[in-house]
C-alpha cells in the first residue's frame, strides 16, 4: 500500500469519523455496536481501499458503515434474545437534547426499511442510488420507503406537538 | 443554539440539524489506553478509538479540508490587509538602574533592613476590587499580604501596573490608579501598595496577595491613596519592577515633575483646557470619579474589563502602559466620552498602527502625529498616544477634545507621566520596562524548550522571503523519544506532544499540519500552549482573533503558513501549524512525526 493512498484514506476517516460514527449509531441504535460496525467497516475498508475510486470514497465509506452496521445487527438478531437489549432500552448517550433523543425514538420506531431509507438520506446525505445499492433495493422502493417514513414521521411529530400544547 | 422543539420542524430539517450541527452530539471519549500510547495507528488497524474527537485538534474537527481552506482564506486575506511585520514584544533585556532603595532613606521613613513594616508607609487598598476605579477614600490599614511575615519586601517586591491618578510635589499623598487580578474564582485580589522612600526617590509598588499574578486575563482597575512619610517635594517617583506577567508590556515609570502647576499633574483635568471643560461642561458633562475640584479623577469606563480582555488600541492599554483613563460623563447617567491618554513606546506605536491599518481604520497624517478614525478616536505622536471613544455621539466634541489634548500636551511627561518622559536616572528613553531599583532580574514568563519557527527565520512575517530549502520545524534529536518528537528529558510518553499531518491539496499544494499541545514548545516570539488570551496578545499583538464552531482562534500568517492558537477554558489548547506549501522532507508519513525511525 502507497503512503498516497494511507494518506487519503487517513485524511478522509480524520475528517468524516465523528460523522460516520454517528451513522453507525442511529444505525445500529447504540453506541457501543456503533463503534463495532464502524471498526468493522474502517477495516475492511483499508483492506480494499486501492481498488476504492478515490472520488468515491466518502459515499462508499458510508455505505461499507451502513453495511456493517446492518451485519452487526444481523448478527445480534442471531444470538439469544435476553443477551441482546431491545433497540428502545438502550442507552443514547450520544444525542445531547432531549428534543433530539425524543425524535429518534421516533425514527426508530418506523418499521426497518423506512428508518434506514431516511437515516441514508437524511442524515448519510447518499442519494437515491446509492441508498437503493446499499440496501440492495430498487431506487423506486428507496422512495416510496422514504415517502411512507416522512409521513409517518410527520403524523407522529404531530400527535406529540399536539400532546406538547 | 435554537431548542425550539422539534414538534413544529419538519423531518428533513429535524435530520439536516443533526447532520449539521456537531453541538447537539455528545461524543463521549472512549480513547483506549493502548490508541493513546502507540503512535498514530496504521490505516489498516484503525480503530474506534482512534477516531475519538475529544484528542482531536481543532483542524482535525473541522476536518482537514475546511482548515486547509481557512488557512488559505486567512493567508489571503492577511495578505491582502499588508500588516506589517508583527511587532511581538519581546522579553525585556535586564538594564541595571541606580537604585534609589540603594540610597539612604529619608529619617523619618519606616525602613527595616529593606523591609517596610507593616502599613505604616503602605495603604492596604479595598480588597474588593471592582471592574471601575473606586474613589479613593478611607482605607483599612492592615498589613498587606505578600510575604510570611505580614510585609512587603520592596528589594524583592514587584508591581502590577500602576499610574498617577493625582499627587503634587507638596503633597504627602499620591492617588494611584492600577491595574490588578481581578477577584474572581481562584484569582487573587489586589491588596495594597508598597512604597519606599529615600532622599531622592520614592518606589511604589502595586502589590497582588497572588501567589503569582497568573489570572492576568481578569484584569480589573483598582485604585486608592499611597501614604508618603513626606512629601514628594523634588524626588522622582518610581514604579517598581513588574512582576513577570506584565513583564512583556512596557513598564509605566512615572514621574512627577517637580513644580508643576494646577491642575495637578496626571489628572485628568489637566487634560484639557478650561474652555473645553467649559464646553463639556455646557454639555452638561461632568468628570466622573469625584466631586467636581477634588482635583482628583480616574476612573475607567464601565467597558474596562471587556477591554482588557478584547480589544486592542483600547483604554485598557492606555493603562497599562502607563496613561490615564478619564472619563466625562452625563451626571448621574450612563453616557459618556471616555479618553486615553499616555505614554507609549516605538515598538507599542508599530503594533497599535499595524493593527489598525489591519482592521480598516482611517489613518490620517496631521501635523506631527496621526490620526486614527474607526471604533473611536486614536492619536499618535512622538511617545504618546490619546484615545477617545465619544459614545455619546457628540462625535465632534470628542474630536475636538483630541485635537486640543493633542495641542495641549505634546509630551506626556507635560501631565506628569510617561515612559518615554522618564526622568530615571539610567533608563533609556523608551521607558525601559527592567527599570529594577533592586538590581535583581526581572523574572521572564517565557518558557524554554523547543521552537517552532518557520527556518530558524524568527517570527512569522509577512512577505518575508524563504529559500526553497527552508525547514518548517526546528527539531534536535534529544527532542525525540520512542519515535516521538517530545521535549529534552521526557521519557514519559503518554500523548504526543507534537502531531504531524500532512495533506495532499489541489489547490495549495502539499500541506503540512503540525499540532503542538506541549507548554514548553513556542514559537519563536514565546508563544506556547497554556498562555491566557491576554498573554497571546501581548505576545503577539498582530494575532488575528477568530470564531469557529464555537472555539477562540488567533492566527498569524505569512508566505510560509500560518500558526493558529485554539483556545479552550480560557488558554491555548493546541498551537497548529499550517504550512502553506513548502516542500515537507523530514515528514516519514502521515500520523509520524520526524522522530519516527530516525
Amino acid at each position: 500500500m502507497s503512503w498516497g493512498a494511507d494518506a487519503q484514506y487517513t485524511r478522509l476517516v480524520a475528517e468524516h469519523g465523528t460523522a460516520l460514527l454517528r451513522l453507525a449509531v442511529l444505525l445500529t441504535g447504540n453506541r457501543f455496536d456503533g463503534e463495532d460496525a464502524l471498526q468493522d467497516a474502517l477495516v475492511k475498508v483499508a483492506a480494499s481501499w486501492t481498488r476504492t475510486r478515490p472520488t468515491k470514497a466518502l459515499p462508499y465509506l458510508k455505505r461499507a458503515v451502513a453495511n456493517a452496521s446492518f451485519d452487526l445487527i444481523r448478527r445480534r438478531r442471531e444470538t439469544a434474545v435476553e443477551e441482546v437489549p431491545e433497540r428502545a432500552q438502550l442507552e443514547r448517550g450520544f444525542l445531547r437534547y432531549e428534543q433530539d433523543v425524543a425524535f429518534f425514538a421516533l425514527v426508530d420506531a418506523l418499521p426497518d426499511g423506512q428508518r434506514r431509507v431516511l437515516i441514508l438520506r437524511y442524515f448519510a446525505d447518499l442519494d437515491d442510488r446509492a441508498i437503493a445499492e446499499t440496501l440492495d433495493i430498487t431506487p423506486e422502493t428507496v422512495r416510496s420507503q422514504a415517502h411512507r417514513g416522512l409521513a409517518k414521521l410527520r403524523a407522529d411529530l404531530a400527535v406529540t406537538a399536539g400532546g406538547a400544547s | 443554539m435554537s431548542d425550539r422543539s422539534p414538534l413544529d420542524r419538519t423531518p428533513e430539517a429535524l435530520f439536516a440539524r443533526l447532520r449539521t450541527d456537531d453541538d447537539r452530539w455528545v461524543d463521549t471519549d472512549y480513547r483506549t489506553d493502548a490508541a493513546a500510547a502507540g503512535p498514530a495507528p496504521h490505516p489498516s488497524r484503525w480503530s474506534a478509538s482512534a477516531l475519538n474527537p475529544a484528542h482531536w485538534p481543532l483542524w482535525a474537527q473541522l476536518g482537514s479540508s475546511l482548515a486547509v481552506g481557512a488557512a488559505i482564506a486567512l493567508v489571503i486575506v492577511l495578505g491582502v490587509g499588508a500588516l506589517r511585520a508583527p511587532t511581538s514584544v519581546s522579553p525585556p533585556a535586564h538594564t541595571p538602574s541606580p537604585s534609589p532603595t540603594a540610597s539612604s532613606p529619608v529619617a523619618g521613613a519606616t525602613l527595616d533592613d529593606g523591609r517596610i513594616v507593616n502599613a505604616a508607609l503602605a495603604s492596604v487598598l479595598d480588597t474588593k476590587v471592582e471592574p471601575v476605579v473606586t474613589v479613593p477614600a478611607t482605607l483599612p490599614t492592615s498589613a498587606p499580604g505578600g510575604s510570611a511575615s505580614g510585609v512587603i519586601d520592596p528589594a524583592t517586591q514587584s508591581s502590577a501596573p500602576w499610574a498617577v491618578v493625582s499627587g503634587s510635589p507638596d503633597a504627602d499623598t499620591i492617588a494611584i490608579g492600577y491595574v490588578a487580578d481581578g477577584d474572581f474564582g481562584d484569582c487573587g485580589a489586589h491588596v495594597g501598595v508598597a512604597v519606599v522612600e529615600d532622599a531622592t526617590s520614592v518606589t511604589i509598588a502595586a502589590v497582588s496577595a497572588a501567589a503569582d499574578d497568573s489570572c492576568t486575563e481578569l484584569l480589573a482597575l483598582g485604585g486608592g491613596t499611597v501614604q508618603l512619610a513626606a512629601p514628594l517635594g523634588d524626588r522622582t517617583l518610581f514604579h517598581a519592577p513588574l512582576s513577570a506577567p506584565w513583564a512583556t508590556i512596557a513598564n509605566p515609570i512615572v514621574t512627577v515633575e517637580p513644580g508643576t502647576s494646577t491642575p495637578d499633574p496626571g489628572t485628568c483635568d489637566a487634560l484639557f483646557s478650561a474652555d473645553r471643560r467649559a464646553a463639556f461642561e455646557d454639555d452638561h458633562l461632568v468628570l466622573d470619579g469625584g466631586p467636581a475640584g477634588d482635583g482628583y479623577a480616574q476612573k475607567a469606563v464601565e467597558e474596562w474589563a471587556s477591554s482588557a480582555a478584547d480589544q486592542r488600541a483600547g483604554l485598557a492599554d492606555v493603562v497599562q502602559f502607563g496613561g490615564l483613563a478619564c472619563r466625562w460623563g452625563v451626571e448621574n447617567g450612563d453616557s459618556s466620552i471616555p479618553f486615553g491618554f499616555g505614554p507609549i513606546t516605538d515598538e507599542q506605536t508599530a503594533a497599535m498602527q499595524a493593527y489598525l491599518d489591519a482592521s480598516g481604520a482611517k489613518r490620517v497624517e496631521e501635523d506631527g502625529w496621526v490620526r486614527y478614525t474607526g471604533d473611536g478616536e486614536l492619536a499618535f505622536g512622538d511617545g504618546w498616544w490619546a484615545r477617545v471613544y465619544d459614545n455619546l455621539g457628540l462625535e465632534q466634541q470628542g474630536v475636538d477634545a483630541l485635537a486640543e489634548l493633542v495641542a495641549a500636551n505634546p509630551h506626556p511627561g507635560a501631565f506628569g507621566g510617561g515612559a518615554s518622559a522618564t526622568s530615571v536616572p539610567g533608563d533609556g528613553a523608551t521607558g525601559d520596562p527592567t527599570h529594577n531599583p533592586t538590581g535583581t532580574a526581572t523574572p521572564s514568563s517565557t518558557p524554554t524548550g523547543a521552537y517552532v519557527t518557520t527556518g530558524g527565520y524568527g517570527d512569522l512575517r509577512l512577505g518575508k522571503p524563504v529559500p526553497d530549502d527552508t525547514t518548517l520545524v526546528e527539531w534536535k534529536p534529544d527532542q525525540c523519544y520512542a519515535g516521538r518528537w517530545t521535549t529534552p528529558g521526557v521519557t514519559e510518553v503518554t500523548q504526543d506532544p507534537v502531531t504531524v499531518r500532512t495533506d495532499g491539496n489541489e489547490r495549495a499544494g502539499k500541506i503540512l499540519f503540525m499540532v503542538f499541545t506541549d507548554a514548553t514548545i513556542t514559537t519563536k516570539s514565546g508563544a506556547h500552549v497554556g498562555m491566557t488570551e491576554a498573554e497571546l496578545k501581548r505576545t503577539l499583538p498582530n494575532a488575528q482573533k477568530a470564531t469557529t464552531q464555537g472555539a477562540t482562534i488567533y492566527t498569524v500568517s505569512d508566505a510560509v503558513g500560518m500558526l493558529m492558537f485554539e483556545f479552550q477554558g480560557g488558554t491555548v489548547w493546541a498551537i497548529t501549524l499550517v504550512d502553506a506549501g513548502s516542500p515537507v522532507e523530514s515528514i516519514v508519513g502521515d500520523g509520524y512525526g520526524p522522530c519516527y525511525g530516525g
